[in-house]
Formats: structure tokens, sequence, C-alpha cells
């Protein structure tokens, strides 16, 4: 991980700006931009961006979480299925005559336990991330199935509660989602860079044994991360379902938490641990929401946003490996 | 020193080639979409009203007038959306959409969700409101998303029409609403309502089935997609009201190749059941097959939705009584041309609601569905006479 | 044995479901398990070769359906399945090849590399079928060869299954491939230094993954004629619900992501344990509700008793 203010200390060049993978990932963004805009005059208009915020700002917050845990080292497959239990949860406290918006923190809470369950087997019991975390999105489904009876439901409109959590849009272009979205990832970017947890997380994602010896708590760093992960793919979740207005058993789900790992490591982060970006994970969420309203704007049907997507998600990860030579610890050597 | 100041150069010089290359990548392929989705530069729409399209028409039509051909107008861009974008269900609503661009001169694109993600399809829907189209159809598979972004684009002047599934109550849990009350603006609807069809189900079983204690499964591939869930909502709806107290609500698999092992397995656990179908079409092709198999034909009811060849086959067999063609061709012409018409018009022909309806398919008339038609999807090619 | 706690907590479903429903444990439904495992063990395995070195395939439920729909079109072009297999196959390696060049040679992490590869592919599968599944014509022998036959009342699928399996399982305990496969996985400078071609290992593996995916995705079509109906190419055939599968039959087998260790028994195992627990449900009437749910605690508390059982014997 790269602070940006050591840049100031060091000769400014153009090798060295490309190493920071934010300002990559900031320049491909804009490159798109800037194309979509000439090509199609509609993209650059209030509408549309505020497409691309809605978009950008779902895919950040759970990717903020998923990026955190990536740095530390782990990986979570259940956020998708956190996602759509949330919203769920909270209407079941809310019918029950709890305040909305006591329920909505009882409902991040209990996903926090959700997270702490995944750190705990983890990072205590030693099942490997990948298996507890897609054991959980399996379970967390089935729940969220349960507790739905396989229907949507209609959550309650009561402002301005779904104006703050959901639909609201300021200045006619930024909805709420975004603004929660930049909101969480300059206090967790800030978090990584400035607290001893962020200072914890960098070193137990890249070097385990060591941290542990120097006194770093990699399991305490490591549910910790769980717990931020899972508590803001909660908040994703209710954000969405607000603005919706409905919650739906099947939101979110495997192409959400493919997608937040996707937005980290377009963004910069190393799929492998001990580096990452919050703000390029922003940013990255940016590029797929412009991707998305570009090609929707521009005409193009399904089957050419499929493909189209494929060949950018790969591309812009491949670009990032080429400029930073960041290429993780294993291709380093072939 | 050398060896670092050579890997500087190849990292800057791989730096300005990648983006370079992403340069010209983006400008090409923006290039290509852009002359590929448009065959003429596109009018934006008006708020055109009556006055100002009649003031463009004349008493008496000109000297050499030929009547029937189409007038002249822009390329009007339309916008589909739809939940299952890839389901082949859709495929005939495609063609439909595609012979209605080509009878009209529009041009529709198909856009939404894979898999019923409202947040999706809302997405896209804004995003058509952004890029100023002259017309949008959704399904409208949530009673209240789209009903916002609904009302956006009708106050840009942008016609919205309603197909598939309709933003009823009754067709989802809605406590706050009484039944009938169509909560979403639309201007009209086109379909056959996905719990509307599920009834159909209900009713269609209780007249193969008079025995109410009668053990009866109800099979889904998928439990919770809205695209069939209300389907099965409407079947078990209509039985429990009907008074049959046994029916098994039985979710399966989103893999075909697994659905008959599932219905197998449900079968070798409850032998005496007397009826089993379905609500997806890989489940229906599937309890047909199952009943072959298990020497349950002429015993045991099947029956269910969609035209998967193995149905029809099964149907001429014997083997299933009924499936359910909902007709999605119309689902997809019958919009094209409303907004045509509204376009046309100055928004005088107002689009008008049209049951699709349902038929059921029979050995009886199963005959009429064997050979491959741009109707039913199972070709593109047009019929010939 | 690493798969034992898997194997305990299958053994202790099949009891369970047999004591609710006698008819769990006949005959007729150990066909329909066979039916369920034979249809994704092959590509579980598929994974576990993958997952041993340290990657991973989110492309092969788009293959699966892919490579039949390929066979389908060269045949329709008048050039019959003799070519037409071979072709769907070809495509298959080179999405392998692709995924496989892309992840080693441009460092693209391979979640990402084939995530990428299966959104392409998914487009690509409608885009060149309309979006509509076609009647698989019956060629024999080919249709029957590759999926649609019954030897000796076996479907022909089990026995290509079989020797699948016991074929990896060699390679992977004895062969080379296998064993620098495992080396690559688990002490990748180690192995480079003794001469291990890394990139050759990682390259073979991802074609490996990618050929069994197509060549499943052909038998299950054909499957249809092994019953009296049709075989289907259908271009939506397995997609994110097979890979999804596949790995969780190979986690729960016990294979790492981080690279290895791994065992094909083990994805054997863990596609048994899925299917029993699936059909299960469905044959004691608990199906849809809780399916999921049941498969989650499945996966995370057999490999939780296997790590603290691990924990044990060290003491």
């Amino acid at each position: 991980m790269r602070l940006m203010r050591s840049v100031k200390h060091r000769n400014f060049s153009f090798r060295n700006l490309f190493s920071h993978p934010e300002v990559t990932i900031a320049l491909v963004t804009g490159i798109c931009a800037v194309a979509f805009a000439y090509f199609f005059p509609n993209f650059a208009t209030g509408n549309s961006a505020q497409v691309i915020f809605t978009i950008a700002g779902t895919d950040a917050m759970v990717g903020v979480g998923e990026t955190m845990l990536l740095i530390s080292g782990e990986l979570d497959l259940s956020v998708g299925t956190v996602f759509a239990l949330a919203p769920f949860l909270m209407n079941a406290f809310y019918v029950v005559g709890v305040p909305i918006v006591i329920a909505f923190l009882m409902a991040l809470l209990l996903m926090g336990v959700v997270g702490f369950a995944n750190g705990y087997i983890t990072a205590k019991i030693g099942v490997p991330a990948l298996i507890t975390t897609l054991g959980m999105f399996f379970l967390i489904r089935g729940l969220t199935l349960i507790v739905s009876n396989f229907h949507l439901i209609t959550l309650p409109n009561i402002e301005p509660f779904r104006s703050v959590v959901g639909s609201g849009v300021i200045f006619e272009t930024l909805p709420i989602p975004i603004v929660w979205a930049v909101g969480i990832t300059i206090v967790v970017a800030l978090m990584l860079q400035r607290t001893r947890h962020g200072l914890w997380t960098v070193a137990t994602g890249s070097n385990p044994t060591g941290a542990g010896e120097v006194g770093v708590n990699t399991v305490r760093t490591k549910i910790y991360n769980f717990m931020l992960a899972a508590i803001l793919a909660g908040l994703a979740g209710i954000i969405q379902a607000m603005r919706i207005g409905s919650a739906e058993p099947l939101q979110g789900g495997f192409d959400l938490t493919l997608g937040s790992i996707a937005a980290a490591a377009v963004g910069g982060t190393s799929l492998l641990g001990g580096s990452g970006t919050i703000i390029g994970t922003l940013i990255g969420s940016l590029l797929f929401g412009i991707f998305r309203d570009g090609l929707i704007i521009g005409g193009a049907s399904e089957i050419v946003y499929e493909m189209a997507l494929g060949i950018a998600v790969i591309l812009s990860v491949g670009l990032n490996v080429l400029l930073i030579g960041r290429r993780g610890r294993s291709s380093r050597q072939t | 020193m050398s060896e670092s100041s050579k890997s500087d150069k190849m990292t800057r010089r791989q730096a300005l080639g990648v983006v370079g290359g992403l340069v010209v990548g983006g400008v090409v392929g923006g290039a290509a979409g852009y002359y590929a989705g448009q065959s003429s530069v596109p009018v934006a729409p008006t708020n055109s009203t009556m006055a100002t399209a009649t003031a463009n028409m004349t008493a008496l039509p000109p000297a050499g007038f030929q009547y029937g051909q189409l007038p002249a107008h822009p390329n009007w861009k339309f916008v589909a959306i739809c939940h299952v974008t890839t389901n082949p269900f859709f495929v005939p609503t495609q063609y439909g959409i595609a012979d209605a661009d080509a009878l009209f001169g529009t041009t529709t694109q198909w856009t939404g969700s894979e898999n019923s993600l409202v947040s999706e399809m809302v997405d896209a829907f804004n995003a058509a409101i952004a890029a100023k189209v002259d017309g949008i159809f959704t399904s409208l598979i949530d009673p209240t998303a789209f009903n916002a972004p609904t009302d956006a684009a009708l106050a840009a002047g942008i016609p919205v029409i309603g197909y598939n599934a309709d933003a009823k109550a009754g067709t989802s849990v809605h406590p706050a609403c009484g039944c009938g009350k169509v909560l979403n603006d639309r201007l009209s609807y086109v379909g056959q309502p996905l719990y509307d069809s599920g009834v159909n189900l209900g009713n269609m079983i209780a007249k193969y089935i008079t025995d109410t204690s009668a053990r009866i499964a109800l099979f889904i591939a998928t439990p919770g997609t809205l695209n069939i869930e209300p389907r099965i909502d409407g079947a078990s709806d209509a039985l429990a009201a009907a008074g049959y107290t046994n029916v098994d609500i039985v979710g399966t698999d989103p893999l075909l190749d697994k659905e008959g092992p599932l219905i197998d397995a449900y079968y070798l656990g409850h032998k005496d059941v007397k009826g089993m179908f379905a609500v997806d079409a890989g489940d229906t092709s599937w309890v047909g097959d199952i009943a072959t198999k298990e020497g349950l034909v002429g015993t045991v009811v099947t029956g269910g939705f969609d035209l998967l060849p193995e149905t029809l086959k099964n149907i001429q067999s014997g083997a299933t009584q009924f499936t359910i063609d909902q007709q999605p061709y119309l689902q997809g012409f019958v919009p094209v041309q409303q907004l045509y018409l509204y376009k046309l018009s100055g928004g005088a022909m107002a689009p008008c609601d049209t049951n699709t309806s349902l038929k059921f398919v029979t050995k009886d008339n199963v005959a009429g569905y064997t050979t491959p038609s741009r109707f039913e999807g199972s070709t593109p090619s047009q019929p010939t006479f | 044995m690493r798969e034992g706690a898997v194997v305990l907590v299958t053994a202790v479903m099949i009891a369970g479901f047999t004591s609710l429903n006698g008819s769990f444990f006949t005959l007729a439904n150990s066909k329909v398990l066979a039916d369920f495992v034979a249809g994704n063990v092959a590509v579980a395995a598929a994974q576990v070769m993958l997952m041993v070195v340290g990657e991973i395939d989110l492309s092969v439920g788009q293959v699966y359906a892919l490579s039949p729909y390929i066979m389908y079109l060269v045949y329709q072009d008048g050039l019959g399945f003799k070519v037409g297999i071979p072709v769907a196959i070809l495509a298959a390696a080179l999405v392998g090849l692709i995924n496989g060049i892309v992840t080693v040679r441009l460092h693209v992490p391979s979640l990402i590399a084939t995530l990428g590869m299966g959104f392409f592919l998914s487009g690509f599968n409608i885009y060149i079928s309309n979006g509509w599944y076609q009647i698989m014509p019956e060629k024999q022998p080919y249709t029957a060869v590759f999926g649609g036959g019954v030897i000796a009342g076996i479907d022909v699928t089990y026995l290509w299954t079989a020797a699948a399996l016991i074929l990896l399982a060699i390679v992977l305990a004895r062969m080379r491939h296998g064993i620098w496969s495992i080396a690559t996985g688990s002490n990748l400078f180690g192995s480079r230094e003794v001469g291990v071609n890394i990139r050759r290992t990682k390259i073979m593996n991802f074609i490996l993954a990618s050929v069994i995916a197509g060549m499943w995705g052909i038998f299950i079509a054909n499957r249809g004629f092994t019953f009296g109906a049709s075989g289907v190419a259908d271009p939506a055939q397995g997609g994110d619900t097979l890979t999804l599968e596949s790995i969780a039959a190979a986690v729960i087998g016990g294979t790492s992501l981080l690279g290895g260790s791994g065992t094909i028994i083990g994805a054997f195992a863990g596609s048994l344990l899925i299917a029993v627990l699936q059909d299960g449900l469905i044959l004691v009437g608990a199906g849809a509700y809780i399916y999921q749910t049941l498969l989650g605690i499945a996966i995370i508390f057999s490999m939780a008793l296997n790590i603290q059982a691990r924990k044990w014997a060290r003491r």
C-alpha cells in the first residue's frame, strides 16, 4: 500500500504517478467517460449521472468492505446474500413495532454478528475463508428465503428515513447511495491509513506470521474486517431496498459478490492480500457504473453488454497489473 | 542502474502504449457502437401535442397520394426492459419486437436484467430516460419500484407501457392495497399477468383432478424469483380456494438436468401423488418424462407452462395433459405498435390494455405447434405461403 | 483421511433420510443420486485440478453450454458430428488456453480472468443461438457414445465420469503433471528451482478444466436419449449454478484455494454430499425451504469438523 502523501517526498515522474493504482484507474475511468460522452451526448446529462452514481454507490459500499478484507488476506463470498437479508430483518423488526431507525440499526447489528461468525470460523477455527463464506452464502440465502417466504416485501415509505437511506437526490445529480459510498470510502480510507487497525490490516495481509510475531493480533484484525464487510453489505442492501421500495429475497447474490471483488481488483487491490486501495475500489465501481449506463444509452443490447463487460473486466485489471508491476507473489516469478 | 532505467523506459513506453491502445480501442468501439445503433440522427422528441401533429396534416391528400404507405417519420427509439433478458420465453417476444420495428420503421433496444433483479431494471429504465428515448415498455415485476421512474418518464414526455407482468395488487404480497388496484401510471398493459396465469393453471388442475384430498405437487425451479413465483402463488391460491388440502409446493433446481432427477425423487418419496404440475418450462417438460419413466401415464395427471419441444412431445404421447401458451410474440409486437401509433398521432392514439390471454395446448390442438415457428421462437424464419 | 468428515456427514444424512422415508435407500433412488453426481462431479474434479495450482475457473458453467451448441452448429452446417465434436472440444480447449494465458502471462488473477471470460461467453452463447435451444439430432453412433447411450443398463455418462475420475486421480497422484501441479500450488519458488515448468502446468490445467466442462456439457446435452426423450442443445445449460456447485463440491471435498492440496476423491465426496442433501430433502418432502440453509451449514460444518479433528489428532 502506498500512501498518496508520500509522493511529495519523491521526484515527480510519470512512473511514480502511475505506480499509484488510483491514478491508473481514474485515468481509464475518465477516458471512458469522455468517450461515452462524445459519442452519446445524452450520456453527459444529470439523469445519466444519477444512474451511474446509483449503480456505483451500491457496488462501492460492498466493495469497500471487501477491499479491507482482501488487504488483510481474506475473502468474503457471503456479502451478496447478507445484502439481501438485511432489509428483511429491518422490516421484521419494524412490523412488530420497533421504530424504523432502531430497526435499521438492529439489522446492521445482526449483520455484524454474521460477520463475526465468518471471522471467527475463518481466523480462529481455521476454516479457509473461501469455504466459510461460501457456506455462509448459502446459509444466509436460505434464511432470507425462509424469512421472506419466497416473496418480495414492500418496505414502509417513511420519510425522512426513506430519503436519507435510499431515494434522496442531492443537487439534482447525486443520489443518496453515492453520498453514502463516498462518505464510507473516506472514513475507511482514513481508517486504513491512520489507525492501528489499518496498519495491522496491511501487516496481517502481507506477512501474517511476521505480523503475529511483532504483536499484531491477526485474528482480531480479521474478525473486525469480516464484521465491517458484512455491516457494509447489509447497509448497501437496505439502501437499495429503500430506494426501490421493496426487499427481494434474491437481490444481490453471487453477481454482487463477484462484482465487488472485481471492483476492488480493477481499482488496484491485490487479491493476494497485503496491498490495496479503498479509493481505487470507489473509482472501479464508478467505471462499472459508467460502462453500464453508457452502453444502455448507446443502444447496446444485453448480449453486447455481457460480452463487452467480460472484456472490460479483464482489460482493466490487466492494465492495472501491467502499469504498476504489482504482479502478486506467485506470478512475479513467471 | 542502467537496468532499472531500461525497465523505466519499458514501463513508460508500455504505459503510453497501453493507454494509447485503450484510447484507440475506446474510439473504435464507441464509433462502432454509435454507427451500429443509429441509422439516422435521432430527432429529440418534442412534447408533441395533437395541435402540432395535426397542423402538419392537410384536409385533402395531395395529387398522386398513395394510401396505406407509412408516413415519413423520425427513427423513433424505444427501449424494452425485461426481467429475464436471456430467457427463451422472451425469444418470440424479441421476434415480435423486430417484426414491429421493421414494419413501422422504429428501433427497439432490448435490455434489463438477466436474473429478475429489479434494481438492474430500474437502472436501465432511468438510463433510458436519460437517453431521451421515444418510448419505454417494461415488465412490472415489482409493485412499487417502477412507479417513480414511470412518473419521471411521463413527465419528460416519454410514453410508458407495461407488459408481461403488471404492478397490480394481488400479484405479490401487498397488504396496504385493495385487490385489483393498479399502482403504476403506465399508459397501458399488454399481457397476461403472472399471478392470473397461475390461477388459470390452478383452475385447470381442478378440472382434471376432482378429488380435493388428492396429493398434488406443484414444482418450481427457482422459488423466490419474480418471474415465476407469482405463477405458483396463483395456482396454490386457486387450489386452496377450491378446497384442495393436499398440495405440495416443491422447489427443484435451476439446472435443467437436475430438475428431472429431483422430480423423480419427489415421486419416490410420495408415491400416492395424483398430479404433478410445474410453473416453469423445464420442470413442465420433466413431469411428463418422469411420468413416462415411472409408468404413471394414465394414472397421474401432469401439466404446466410453455412449449419446450419435450413438453409438446409428451402431450402428443399422452404423458402430459396440457401446457400453457402465453403468446409471448404479441407481448413484443403490440407494445411497439402502440408506442408507434402514440408517437405518430401526437398522443391522440392512446395505448390500450391488451389481454394476450393464454391458450391451453392439449392433445386436441398440439398438432399446430409441432412445426418450428417464429411466433413460438423455435425458428427465426418467417412463414411462407 | 481428509475426506473423512465429509463422508461421515454424508453417511449421517443418508441414515437420517432413510429413517424419515424408506424410499431413500432404494435402487431407484440411487440411480437418481447417480444422475445428480454424474452431471457435475467431473467439473468439480476439474476445479480441483485448478485449485491445486492455486487458480480457479469461473467460466466452466458457460463452456458447459458452449460446446454442445457449437457441436450442433457444425452439424447443421452439414459437416456432421464427426467434425462437430472435435470442433466443440477444440473450442473449449481454446477457452481454457485463453484463460491460462491471461492468468499466467498477463498476470490477471484467475478469479478475474475467468469471471470476464464467463461474462463474455454468456453473451456469446446467446448470440450464436439467438437464445433458443435446439433439439439434438439423433445421429448414431455419435450421440450415443457422447452421452446418449446405455451399455448394459448403465448410462454412458457414468462410464465416462468414472473413467475421468480414475484418470485424474492417477494423474494427480502419480504422473508428472499431477506432481508438478501440487508442487506449483504448494511451493512456487521451490518448484521453479527444481525445474518445474510453472507456466505450462497452470495453462494445461486451465485447458483441462475447460475441456472437461465442454465434454460433460455435450454428455448432458445428449442425456435425453438415454430415456427415450431427445437431446437438447441449450445455450443456457449449466451457467452460474453449475460453476458455483462445482466450486462448492471441490471445497467441501477438502480442496483449498491456497493450492497445493486437493483430491479427486474429495470432489466426489463433495458432489455426493450435495446430491444426497438435495435429493433427500425433496424425497422426504422438505425441499424448497431449507435446502440452501442446510447446504451452507453442511459446508461449514464438515470443514470445521475436519480441522478440529486434525487439531485433536495432533495433540
